[in-house]
């Protein structure tokens, strides 16, 4: 869709993008402060020194080591900067949204040894954002030793779903990269350009290899200056990339009932229905170009090979029955609204002034508890009236297909009700494709911005399925082969070493809000 | 003083008509004759005493005070050394009228004959006056006796009751001068008064006398004949003090001049100096609008009227004294403001109603409870001006005041990169390129005045399909 732009749109939407060396020097920043953030989560997560800590609390250490972090970066030209997401950390069925405040009451639980944790942060630094998410089991030695207990792989469901994102993931940047291929490499000369269908089927294939399935919400989407797919309060309207869309996925599903059971009543009909689907979906007739940069966000559901809908559902507290009150909240720009009270009048200023257009927490945005207080009382006149757009706390529902009943649409709110929470396995990495013309090695560069074995080693795991397919084997393989053949050179941005200063902070920090300068 | 005049018994008897003068006391037995004395310079000012309520005097009287008159002028000419000859007799006092008659005649040269003029230049500023004075409207037919009497007639001082030494102690009762003012007291006026000003004009034919110079020329004139008066000295009598404190309490007492705001006062002695300006520079009345022809006439003029004061009631005359106040600290008003936003000042207050208008949304959260300090409407009398620059308008603008107007301000790259692409922004933000727009706007603008003179045109075109007489209607 070619929009209708000022020049001075044009230049930040388009101009901006181009990966000049200024460009990649921010992306590249961006992703090493991402990736120490997550070392640094993950150490916390591990040291027995933060053993009895709450999922809140490691976020807001998190988060205020991501502060730190950025606002020691670029201090003269750069206005806009810093956490692009806030820590979030989902234990066990929690899919998103965690990231409690000090004061909430809802601290989502301590965190235990093997536990199931998604940990998703991201920075960004002048819009260039890098964005990661990894989820692991917990793994504590020193109290594994303590209780005699050894090792074990995780097993079950659970570890196929994070078997499969890990390997979904991993597939889907190998071809992405492979777009920046000159060297004609058969699986592009075979099968044709990196497009977005072929990345759907690639993640469908991973997913029904280890028998889960794709969860609503993951992506494999373009990244550009401000434009990281952050928060919901942003709706491109250029949107390039393959989106796990919750209700086309429900619809499409319902489809293919409905076309079983007519298949079963009446076989001559129903044949074509069910092969519209397989046709290209809209929004994923593009092409993967170089000199992009990509996201890639993959969640997996443990349906442990069963086959139904997935849908978010606000998460509800056990005894008062009502939603959490959600802690992260992005800005919605197209709303405008004159605010009565004085309370909101000065949270969405502060909002304007002091984030950008990604996610933020209020403590981002207060100096004290006092402000933060007031900022509580502004809030429910702000979200009224859709200004902030709040990260409801949510979990993943599993429905099995049987309860739709043959499709019929009456049956579908019935449904809803029957879901059983499911966990998901999320992973998310940033990757930049600069094509071998504007490289300096003469090869193309994909650069990993976030993610990678190294800063986060993957969990022992074990599954009883393994990959079959024959693309998605060769794809894993592609980031092994030698420079010469594909023309590739794969690199990934590592973590800054973690120093002792680095690690203890947490304990001498102080426990309120954090500052912003 | 207006008693009839004693006249001459009837000499022509009943059936002769009798011709009288009211003001000289003096009868005619012919018409022609009245006429003639009519137009003497005598009659002239007899008819001013009588004005100024004097009464006449006789011709022998008169002609006395003329000889007197022409000795002093002599005096004077040859003491300023400025030739006389110019003059068909004793210099006299340049007036109004008199100038403006010699610009008229200037120009008229000028314009007439510009080739011509400049051989008047030749004959160097003295002459100045003589060169148009060769035009034929230098004459003055009203005057039998020509101009130079009527001139004199106009110099001559009706007496007036204050000299350039007032004496100290002037006092009330003399203010009614005029009325006891008997013949003797009329004398001419001092030779320092009478001596006429300096010419300073030297005006060359060929000049241009364009708008400036004509205004430089007066100003020039009116600096020569200025009077510095300082501070410390009483504008009325000339009385030297130690301070300007003393001279206005002097003035207050023995004038009754009054400084009105006393208490908002800021710069006495700029006031003083600039009254001062008023009489001395400007020869004008302190309260009214005389413009006396010296600093003498009119001092005169504001003892006589008890124009001794400082006019304060119209703004005008507020404003013409303004700058050496300072009233701010009159705004000053102490009042409780409630601390919410949305302020309404409650009516007991005797205030009008008020409702805050939220600016700025960026100060800083917190309790405001604070008075404001200091309240100033502006000048629309719908905007109270708070101490934190905070504004509250008034409620009968208060439907504007609610209005939410979106902002298009995009100040930051994010917000405007996200609001580029945005789904729901396209309708909110139309894309806008200035150079376009301007390019726009011409096209309207051409079009609009193309439009104009198509109407103007079609204004004229007769649409009537026959003709009709709008009288046989």
């Amino acid at each position: 869709m070619e929009l209708e732009l000022t020049s001075r749109q044009r230049q930040l939407v388009d101009e901006r993008n181009e990966l000049v060396d200024s460009t990649l020097q921010k992306y590249r920043l961006a992703g090493q402060i991402a990736q120490t953030g997550l070392a640094y989560v993950l150490a916390l997560l591990k040291s027995p020194k933060h053993a009895d800590k709450t999922v809140g609390e490691i976020c807001r250490l998190g988060d205020l080591f991501l502060h730190r972090a950025t606002a020691s970066a670029f201090k003269k030209n750069v206005e806009e900067k810093g956490i692009a997401l806030p820590v979030q950390i989902e234990k066990g069925t929690f899919a998103s949204g965690v990231a409690p405040e000090e004061n909430d009451s809802f601290q989502a639980g301590t965190i235990y040894d093997e536990d199931l944790v998604k940990i998703t942060l991201g920075v960004h630094i002048d819009g260039y954002t890098a964005q990661v998410s990894r989820t692991i089991t917990v793994v504590r030695p020193d109290e594994r030793e303590a209780a005699g207990k050894a090792q074990e792989p995780l097993e079950g469901p659970e570890a196929d779903a994070l078997i499969a994102a890990y390997l979904a993931t991993e597939a889907v940047l190998a071809l992405l990269s492979l777009s920046l291929n000159t060297n004609n490499h058969p699986l592009i000369a075979e099968t044709g350009p990196v497009t977005g269908t072929r990345i759907r089927k690639l993640v469908e294939t991973v997913a029904s290899e280890f028998r889960t399935q794709v969860a609503p919400g993951s992506r494999v989407r373009r990244v550009r200056r401000f434009l990281a797919g952050q928060s919901d309060a942003v709706r491109e309207s250029d949107l390039k990339g393959v989106i796990w869309d919750e209700e086309l996925e429900e619809d499409r599903l319902l489809d293919e009932v409905k076309a079983a059971y007519n298949r079963a009543t009446k076989p001559e009909q129903s044949q074509d229905q069910a092969e519209d689907w397989e046709e290209v979906r809209p929004g994923d007739d593009f092409e993967v170009v170089p000199g992009e940069v990509w996201l890639v966000d993959i969640r997996m559901a443990a349906t442990g090979g069963e086959k139904g809908v997935l849908k978010y559902r606000t998460v509800l507290d056990s005894t008062t029955a009502t939603a959490y009150k959600p802690s992260i909240y992005a800005r919605d720009y197209t709303v405008s609204y004159g605010l009565k009270l004085k309370a909101s009048k000065n949270l969405l200023s502060k909002a304007d002034n002091f984030t950008s257009v990604y996610p933020f927490k209020l403590s981002y945005l207060a100096d004290d508890d006092n402000e933060l207080k007031s900022h509580r009382l502004g809030l429910n006149e702000v979200v009224q009236h859709h200004l902030f757009v709040p990260q409801p706390i949510e979990a993943i529902d599993f429905i099995p297909i049987d309860a739709y009943q043959h499709g019929s649409v009456s049956a579908k709110k019935a449904a809803s009700r029957s879901g059983q929470p499911v966990v998901v396995a999320r992973e998310m990495t940033t990757v930049v494709l600069i094509p071998a013309s504007q490289s300096q090695s003469g090869f193309g560069e994909s650069i990993r911005l976030t993610g990678g074995n190294k800063v986060a080693p993957p969990s022992w795991l074990h599954s009883k399925y393994e990959v079959h397919n024959d693309e998605v084997l060769a794809l894993l393989k592609v980031p092994k082969e030698p420079k010469i053949s594909t023309g590739i050179s794969f690199q990934v941005v590592q973590a800054s070493k973690l120093t002792d200063d680095i690690l203890s902070f947490g304990e001498t920090a102080p426990a309120g809000g954090m500052e912003i300068d | 003083m207006n008693e009839i005049v004693v006249t001459e018994p009837n000499r022509g008897g009943e059936g002769a008509p009798l011709f009288t003068c009211n003001t000289c006391g003096l009868t005619f037995p012919t018409a022609d004759l009245q006429r003639i004395h009519m137009k003497t310079d005598w009659h002239r000012y007899n008819l001013k005493r009588r004005v100024a309520s004097l009464p006449p005097i006789s011709s022998e009287m008169f002609a006395e005070k003329m000889i007197n008159q022409q000795h002093i002028q002599k005096l004077a000419e040859e003491r300023t050394g400025r030739g006389s000859s110019s003059r068909s007799s004793g210099q006299r006092q340049v007036t109004k009228k008199d100038k403006k008659r010699e610009e008229r005649l200037l120009r008229k040269a000028t314009s007439n004959n510009r080739a011509a003029s400049s051989t008047y230049s030749k004959t160097g500023g003295s002459t100045a006056a003589k060169g148009p004075a060769t035009g034929e409207e230098i004459s003055r037919p009203s005057s039998p006796e020509g101009s130079v009497a009527s001139g004199i007639s106009s110099t001559f001082s009706l007496g007036d009751p204050v000299g350039s030494h007032y004496a100290p102690s002037v006092t009330d009762e003399d203010s009614d001068l005029y009325n006891d003012d008997s013949e003797e007291d009329t004398h001419y006026t001092k030779a320092e008064n009478v001596v006429p000003v300096p010419e300073t004009r030297e005006v060359s034919d060929d000049e241009d006398l364009d708008e400036d110079a004509r205004i430089e020329k007066e100003l020039a004139r009116y600096k020569a004949k200025a009077l510095h008066i300082p501070p410390n000295v009483c504008l009325v009598d000339g009385k030297e003090l130690q301070t300007v404190e003393e001279n206005v309490a002097y003035m207050t007492k023995k004038y009754g001049l009054y400084v009105p705001e006393q208490e908002y006062l800021v710069d006495l002695e700029g006031l003083i100096t600039y009254l001062g300006e008023k009489v001395g520079l400007g020869n004008m009345c302190l309260a009214c609008s005389f413009q006396g022809r010296n600093v003498e006439s009119v001092r005169a003029h504001m003892i006589a009227k008890s124009h001794v004061r400082i006019p304060y009631e119209t703004t005008q005359e507020k404003l013409e004294v303004s700058e050496f106040y300072d009233f701010s600290s009159s705004y000053t008003r102490k009042s409780k403001a409630p601390a919410n936003d949305e302020v309404e000042y409650d009516g007991n207050e005797d205030e009008d109603d008020w409702e805050e208008v939220d600016e700025d949304d960026d100060d800083d959260f917190g309790d405001d409870d604070e008075v404001p300090e200091d309240e100033i409407v502006d000048d629309s009398g719908f905007e109270l001006a708070l101490a934190p620059g905070l504004r509250a308008g008034h409620r009968s603008l208060q439907r504007y005041y609610k209005q939410s107007l979106r902002s298009n301000e995009i100040t930051r790259e994010g917000q405007g990169t996200v609001m580029a692409v945005d789904v729901r922004s396209a309708g909110l933000i139309t894309a806008r390129d200035p150079v376009e727009e301007k390019q726009q706007k011409l096209i309207w603008k051409n079009t609009r005045k193309q439009q104009n003179i198509n109407y103007r045109r079609d204004k004229f075109i007769n649409q009537q399909k026959h003709y009709r007489d709008e009288l046989l209607q």
